[in-house]
Order: C-alpha cells, then structure tokens, then sequence
C-alpha cells in the first residue's frame, strides 16, 4: 500500500507529507509560499505549492522515476529542480512498469462479529432503506413520475414511518435509442436491478406508450411480472399527464401499508454489498480517504461481505497494477477484456483514457493519470478481484468484485446500485455533494479543509490521517464502523439534504436517433 | 353485399396512389365502394389496403411518392404494411434549388401579431423566466431545489415573471474535453441562456468539472453581470448554502426580470420549431401537412419555422433540397444526412429502416413512409438555410436544424437555437413539453384528442373526420399560436410540464 501510517504520524507538525525515505517528491500538506523553507527536508519551495501538490526534494534527471510513497508515478521528462513544483507535464508513464498490488488480504483481528440493523427481502437479500421508486422506460414519463412522487412528501408519509421515501428515478434516455442490443439492454438492466434492489419495497413504472423501450417487452425481457409490488401505468392508456400522475398515486398509496410492514432485525455484514466511488479526487485522496477505505473494505471482506471497485477508465493507466489484483487467470482476461474495450471506444478522444488529466485534477494536485489510478484503487483494499460484472448486471458476492462503469459518478453509481450495491462509500479531495437513491452515498473527504467547507455534505473526515493523529488503520475502522450505523438507518448527509433524485443516470453508451 | 357507410372509411391521398388509408378500424369483408374492393382482413386505423393489384416488386405510392415495394402479388383490398412492404434504397435525385420559389411576403403593413417581449437584443420574447442553469450533473439537485422554491406563491408579487424553471442534465463531467461533444453542450446551454424568453439566468457550478465555468462562459461570449449570475458549490460550501445563495441571487433578479410588458410586435418575431412524436398513420394525412400549411402562412408573414429530426426526413430529402434557395444550403442537409448514416452504421435505428413499435402499431410501414409524413409539416416553403444542433438561428423563412429524432434532444436544440415556441405533432399521444418556449400540441386524430383532452391543444382529426380542410385549419392553427405566443397558456404549461424535458444531445463518449 503507497502508506505507511508510522510514517505519516512521525512527522505530524511538518508542512509536507514524505511517505517513504526514498521518495524524490514530498506532498505539501498546507500552501508552501515561494522560497519557504522545509526544515525536515533541509530544502526550500523553489515556488508556489499549493495544497496537495507535490514538490521535488533534490534534483530528479529526465527519465528518473518519480517515487510517491515508493511507488513510480511517472518518469521526469525533463531535469526537475529542487524545490520545483511538480506538474503534469513532467511526468510520461511511456515505458513505465507500474508496481503489483497485493493481492492477499492483509488479516485484521475483529472483536466481534460484524453486524447491522436491515430489512430482510424475500429473495434472501437484505435492504439498508426502504423506498417505493416511480420509474420511467423513457424520458416521456419524467415529469408524471416526479409530480407523482411530489405528492407524498414528509407529512404525506408521516403515517408510514417505515417507508423512508417515493422517489422518482427518471432519466433522459428510452426513446430514439437503439432498439435491440447492449445500448438497450443495458437500460434496461438498469431499471429492473433498481425495481429488484432490495432497497426498494414497490415500484411503479411510467410509460408514454410508445417508447422504443416498449413497456411490455421491457417487462419480458427482464421477467417483471406485475403485481402488489410492481405496477405499471401507460399516459396514452389512461388519458394524458394528470390521469397517469392520479394513477401513479393511488398505486403507490396501495402498496404503502405493506410496504410499512416491514421491520428492521440484526443481520450480518455479509449482507452488505458496498459501491466503492471516487469523486473529485486530489493530491491527498491517495494518502487519507482511499487507503482508510480500503482498511474499511477489508474489514467488510473478512465479515463475508461484498464490495463493488468500479470507473473503469479511472484504471486504465495502471492496467498492470490492476490486472495483478485479478483473482484468477479468467478474472484477469475478463478485466483486460473491459480495458482493450475502453481503450478502442476513447481512441481518438479528448478524454483522461488516452494519458492528460483532466484540468480539475491536476490542478488538485494529481501529477498524472497513473497517480491517479494507482490512488484510486488503493480503495479497494488488499483483496483480489473474484469477479468481474457488465454495467448494471446483478452481483455474485461474497469478496471484492469489479463492474465496468464509467468514471461519470451519477452513472458509475447508478450503475453499482442495479447490480445490487445496498450502500455506496465515495471519497473526495476537493468535495462533492453527491447523494443516491434507493442506497444511500458515505461520502469520505480527504482533508479537512474541504471537510470544513462542505460540513453539510460530508460524512467522515479523513484529514486526520494527513495531521498523523490517526493511523489509515484506526480511520478505517472508523470507517466501517459508519458504514454498519448507515446501513443500519442512520441518514446519510446526502440524504438529509435531499440529494439522489436527479442522480439517477443510467450510461447513454449508443447512438440517439 | 352489405350497405356501404355513408363516409368512405378510406382516405385515398393522391389519384396515383395504389393503397388508401383507413380512417377507422374496418372489419374484414368491408366494402369499400369508391375503390370497388372489399377488405381482405381486418384493418386498424390508420393503416392502408391495397386499391388495386400490386404485383410482387411494384412500387408501393402514397402521397404519389414511393414508400416501398410489394414483397408478393397482393389482390385488392389487403391489408399493407411492414409485413408486405419491402423498403429498398429509393433512387434519389436532390435537384438543388429546382424547385425554389421565392416567398410571396404578405406586406410588412399587413402582418400579423401578437403581444410580445421585446429584448434589448432585437428578437422578441413569447414568455419570460428566470433559469437555473448547470455545467454538469453535480449541480442538477441544486439547481432543481432553488427552482423549486419559487413556487407560484412566492412569485405572485412579481405577475409578469412565468417561473422559475431548472435546467439540469446528466453530462458536463467526465465526457470528452475539446470537439464537437463539448462544444455542443455549452453552445446548448449558452443558447436556452440567450433565449429571448430568459429574462435571466443563474448558473450552478458543482466546481471541477471538465465544463469548466471560467471556459464555458469564456468560449460563449458570456459575461456575468445582474442578468447572468454564478455559483460553485465547492466554493460556496456545498449544497445547502449554494440552494440558499442561489434563491437569494434569483429573489435579487426578479424585480428586473418582472419589469416588462408585453407590446404589439410582428409575427416575424416568431420562430417556431417544429416536432412530432408518437406518430401514427394520421399524422402525415392530418397534423403535419396542417401544421405545414400554418407554417406557410408564417412563412409569408416574416416568421421562421426550424425542421429537425434529421434521421426521420431520410428519404425524403430530396423533397428539401429542391426547394433550397441554394445548392449550397441543399448541400449541407446533405451532408448532414451522410453523418447520420455514418453515425448510424450497424445501429439499430430508424435510420437503418426500423420505426418504433409504436409507430408501427399506428400503421407506419417503414422509414420512408414516416419520413414522408414527418417532412409534411415543413409545408412548401422554401429552405432557407441549415444549421447545426442548437445553432443560432437567424435566418427568416423555413429553416432545418440537425438533430436526432429524439423528442426532448431535438427540442432542446431547437430552443437553444432561439425557437421562442415549439410546435408538436402526435398521433398516439405525446405528453411534451418544453421551457422557456412552451409546447403547443396537435392531435392527429379525434378519439385521441378527446381521450388526452388535458394535454393536447388542437385537434387535427376535423381533417380526418371530414370537418375542416387543411387549408381551414392552417389558419387555425396559426391564429391559436398567436395566442399562446402572446401568453395564453399551453396545456403543458397548465401541466407543469417542460422542468425534466432539457435534454442536450449526449454525442461523445463518457469516461
């Protein structure tokens, strides 16, 4: 792992973070101003370093390696000075053998048997919510799903107190789409994993009429049958906007008693099937927010859960690294299947995929897109990938899986909900106010700046661990241990503020009409 | 041989034509007088009989226009459709600029109006709101909960202001950083912000994403002052404080934006964009060529009406180039068109022959056949010019923009072009509506528009029912959009509707 907690702790009251004695780069913990020295480093900033930004300890020579915590980063393309801060543009990861992971979990002693508080679901899964969704097979539906389940808000509710909301999930695309193949099935995956997902007790789902993904195939395609928990309701059937709002409305009041029914009851962590996120990275998620839950995933691990590393895109520069965490030779061919894919779709584009980060990211303090990746996927933990899962397709547990998602936070996530992810951990640098539905978002700063910034939307604050008053190994358990309060029904700061219903977005992979 | 209906239940739509359209469900063995048949099956609204012998490969003709080939001999009085209609490439010939006749103007001093918005800019505004818009997807609850605070209570004290409305959308983050993806997304959003019917706009920024705000405004010319304001969240301190920073910024726009009246202006002023959506068989016999025949008379008043949906006029192209003021403008549809089918290849899409199920159900046999019923609502004006997806429009006269066939996408540019109304065609029944520029609907059949009576706003079935002519209800329907251009509201506006309908063109790829 790139960090090493004694390390940190032993130079808690210092400006910068040096994660292993033979790093040629230290991490500014706080702004550096122009010629402050650096007294641990016995050197001085050659220049401005922001916040998180690396900044380079003796002279590194063109085609040096650039160690973070040990680990290569990039190669220097040309002489970097003492002092210099550290751009983008410095480093090339041509040519580059990136290191392995681990890829045996690391065993943790655990007092007791993990467990939490949800609802037991017929199937055998066990839900951390309970939702009535109002769906839509396309756009066409969108506002008589929202102004349906506008009608029952805090007060329409109050006599269900076991029902934690109707919340619409309405997208853009279902008509003037492709109508057969993955673009299709895909969308189509997507909704009926959400009507499925154990979060959620009914569904009413929306048609126009005449959607190219057609109701009643949709229905069949997915083997949805209708019943006291799955209604549908077609606008050109019953007659316009308000009929079907109507409709909608007297469906959802049907199934709120039963769905209230339900009691929440002790159940394993095993149950738990947690999304693993990364929004709006920085130079400090790597060495606070994501190493910390990755100690948290492991724990989970061991109690015989399931966690979902996704952003396949996000990995692809350190595909050897990854390709290393694969559990078994078929894992590893159908990981590098999914990155070969990537690598074809993004040929030619202006994205991240093919090697310059983004401007938000480099200007955060990432230097490169391998940086990035390898920090994005110390989340995962120390387990090896046991399974790999299309987008939106339902996961097979227990132990750390992978499904193939865009870095697109409301689409990746939207993605890992369908394949049954009942809660979603996401960490963040320079702060997001993310939240989703029917399974909430833990969301994980990785400083306390941004911590203190966002207070409203931030659940945990890893900064700590950059002051060295906590190990990565105490703020993972921390970690954890809010995950099970959560999973348990404690609200989430995205759902207080009333976050998840414009987060639904399933990924537009084809060609509109 | 039972009594013939005092209505013929077929429609036959031009003398050469070799198959008729049902009005109604006809049972099997009808008589069919003025085409000497009898039906052979049982044959929906909407859908078409042979009139006479079609031998196997013979050009199928509605409209005297070729929509396919018999896949067999077929006796009069079969029921046709995809079954027995085969669609072929169609030879086509573009005839640049042949068939162009210049627009007979009806006298500026006699022109038609309405009360509208004038905007220091010179174009004319049909309602008036304040916007929230977003960069990307992070911003979209903000944006959606600072909108929704300016509820009709709260905007009584500020009667000339029709709402607060959010514009929020899926993409702006982790999609592609230069081209044609991006510049499609700001151009869209700058465009509804430039909308003569947005008085003002605020603009949500979670902070990072790849649609950076600095760039964005930047790249569209668009400069912050009291009628175009920002946010970013990760600045202002996430969602709570950015949702109260923004309902105070709006509340701050709101005197300036309520400080306008409406005045007397002509109806060139108008721009118009045209839709159609959950087509059936009517919608080429009755709302399209009606909408077409009150497009020509905007036409010859000054006014601009936009043709979209470019996949859905394949086929029928050449029925547009003709009548291009240039080869040059003619050329450009056709270019586009190539993309389309470039774009296109191997998908499974109306472009490669395949309408949706609705439309087949409603008696649409191919591509071609919709095509020709879609291009029916352009009229017969000729085409002035050709634009991109969501670029200013500023020719007058009828005008095509290229956009998917997609309802809200195609609305969405439309708008962001500066269609200050949308104008929408549905035989089955589409529930769309749009903001800033509101969306008037027509039906293309009675039992339809009785049924969905609460969302549509003209009713083309007089046509079908043998009440009105086009021509009649041409005018009609230019009179009633005068009306609503002047603030009468639209059924989806009654609706509420138009707040989940902005949808920009997802063209890229997403990382």
């Amino acid at each position: 792992m790139a960090v090493s907690p004694t390390g940190l702790e032993s130079r808690s009251s210092n400006s910068v973070l040096r994660l292993d004695p033979g790093d040629n780069v230290a991490v500014a913990r706080r702004g550096l101003a122009a010629g402050e020295g650096v007294p641990s480093e016995g050197i001085a900033a050659s220049e401005e370093i922001p916040a998180g930004h690396k900044f380079a300890l003796r002279h590194i020579p063109a085609g040096e390696a650039v160690l973070r915590g040990g680990i290569p980063i990039g190669l220097a393309t040309a002489g970097i000075a003492p002092g210099q801060r550290l751009r983008s543009s410095d480093l090339s990861s041509a040519g580059l053998a990136p290191p392995a992971f681990p890829a045996a979990l690391v065993p943790r002693p655990n007092a007791a048997p993990a467990t939490f508080r949800g609802f037991r679901r017929e199937d055998g899964r066990v839900g951390t919510r309970n939702m009535i969704g109002i769906f839509v097979v396309g756009n066409c539906g969108a506002t008589a799903a929202r102004q349906a389940a506008d009608l029952f808000d805090e007060e329409g509710l109050a006599a269900f107190p076991n029902v934690d909301g109707v919340v619409p999930f309405i997208h853009e695309i279902g008509c003037g789409m492709e109508m057969t193949g993955e673009p299709m099935d895909l969308l189509r995956r997507t909704l009926s994993g959400f009507i499925r997902h154990p979060n959620t007790a009914g569904a009413v789902v929306i048609a126009l009429g005449c959607e190219r993904n057609n109701l009643k195939v949709f229905l069949e395609q997915e083997r949805l049958e209708v019943g006291d928990r799955l209604r549908t309701v077609t606008i050109q059937e019953v007659g316009g906007i308000r009929a079907a709002v109507d409709t909608a409305r007297g469906m959802v009041e049907a199934m709120l008693p039963a769905a209230n029914a339900v009691r929440r009851e002790e159940v394993s962590a095993a149950h738990l099937v947690l999304g693993l996120q990364g929004g709006a990275p920085d130079g400090f998620t790597g060495l606070s927010a994501n190493p910390a839950l990755g100690v948290a995933v492991d724990l989970l691990l061991q109690a015989g859960g399931t966690a979902i590393l996704s952003e396949t895109p996000e990995l692809l520069a350190a595909q050897e690294a990854v390709l290393a965490r694969a559990g078994s030779p078929a894992v590893a061919e159908a990981l590098r299947g999914r990155l070969d894919w990537w690598r074809g779709h993004h040929r030619g584009r202006d994205t991240a995929l093919n090697g310059v980060l983004d401007r938000g990211h480099a200007d955060a303090g990432l230097a490169s897109v391998l940086e990035k990746a390898l920090d994005g996927a110390c989340k995962a933990g120390s387990m090896p990938v046991s399974d790999v899962f299309r987008y939106g397709e339902r996961v097979h547990g227990p132990g750390l899986v992978f499904m193939d998602t865009p870095d697109h936070d409301p689409v990746s996530v939207t993605g890992q909900i369908a394949g049954g992810a009942n809660l979603i951990a996401m960490t963040t640098g320079r702060g997001t106010a993310f939240g989703s539905l029917p399974a909430p978002t833990l969301k994980i700063a990785s400083n306390s700046e941004t911590f203190t910034r966002m207070e409203d939307d931030i659940d945990i604050d890893c900064g700590p661990v950059l002051d060295g008053v906590v190990s990565v190994e105490a703020m993972g358990r921390r970690i954890f241990d809010v995950l099970l309060r959560h999973a348990s029904g404690e609200k989430t700061k995205g759902e207080i503020e009333g976050m998840g219903e414009n987060e639904f977005v399933p990924w537009p992979i084809g060609v509109l009409a | 041989m039972d009594v013939e209906a005092p209505l013929n239940p077929f429609i036959r739509l031009d003398a050469q034509d070799n198959v008729v359209v049902a009005r109604m469900p006809v049972p099997a063995g009808t008589s069919v007088g003025m085409e000497n048949t009898v039906t052979r099956q049982d044959v929906p609204a909407g859908h078409k009989i042979a009139a006479c012998f079609i031998r196997k490969g013979e050009a199928v003709k509605k409209y005297n226009t070729v929509i396919g080939y018999a896949s067999e001999d077929l006796v009069p009085g079969t029921w046709m459709h995809s079954h027995n209609i085969l669609f072929d490439e169609v030879e086509k010939d573009y005839a640049f600029s042949t068939n162009y006749r210049p627009t007979r103007y009806v006298p500026e001093a006699e022109r038609a109006t309405f009360q509208g918005i004038r905007r220091p800019d010179g174009r004319v505004g049909t309602r008036n709101y304040v916007g929230v818009f977003v960069l990307g997807n992070g911003g979209a609850t903000a944006a959606r909960k600072i909108a929704d605070w300016f509820t009709p209570d709260r905007l009584a004290v500020f009667p000339n202001v029709d709402g607060v409305a959010p514009f929020a959308h899926g993409m702006g983050e982790a999609m592609e950083r230069s081209g044609e993806p991006m510049d499609l997304l700001r151009r869209t959003i700058a465009g509804t912000i430039r909308n003569p019917n947005t008085a003002a706009a605020l603009v949500i920024a979670a902070g990072g994403e790849i649609n950076a705000l600095d760039e964005f405004l930047r790249e569209q010319g668009l400069t912050e002052g009291p009628k175009l304001r920002t946010l970013v969240m990760g600045e202002t301190g996430g969602l709570r404080r950015t949702v109260e920073a923004g309902v105070t910024i709006v509340q701050e726009m709101l005197p300036t934006a309520n400080d306008v009246q409406r005045e007397t202006v002509s109806a060139e002023h108008l721009v118009i964009g045209m839709q159609c959506g959950g087509s059936d068989g009517f919608s080429g016999l009755s709302a399209n060529p009606a909408l077409g025949a009150a497009m020509d008379i905007l036409v010859r008043h000054g006014g601009t009406a936009i043709l979209s949906e470019t996949g859905e006029i394949f086929g029928v192209e050449h029925t547009l180039t003709a009548r291009a003021v240039t080869p040059e403008v003619g050329q450009k549809l056709v270019d586009r068109m190539n993309w389309w089918l470039g774009y296109s290849e191997g998908a499974d899409t109306q472009i490669n022959g395949r309408v949706s199920p609705g439309n087949n159900a409603g008696g649409l046999a191919n591509v071609l056949e919709k095509s020709l019923g879609g291009a029916k609502k352009g009229g017969n004006s000729p085409l002035m010019e050709v634009y991109r997806y969501a670029e200013p429009v500023t020719a007058h006269g009828l005008v095509f923009m290229d956009t998917p066939g997609y309802d809200p996408t195609s609305a969405t540019g439309q708008i962001a072009g500066g269609a200050n109304m949308v104008m929408f065609t549905t035989g089955r029944g589409s529930c769309f509506g749009s903001l800033p520029a509101p969306t008037i609907k027509l039906a293309s059949n009675t039992p339809m528009y009785e049924r969905m009576v609460a969302d549509m706003d003209i009713n083309c079935g007089v046509i079908i029912d043998g009440r009105a002519t086009l021509e009649e209800l041409g005018e009609q329907i230019f009179a009633q959009l005068l009306r609503h251009a002047s603030g009468e509201r639209t059924k989806s506006e009654m609706n509420g509707l138009g707040r989940n309908e902005f949808v920009p063109w997802q063209v890229g790829v997403l990382a």
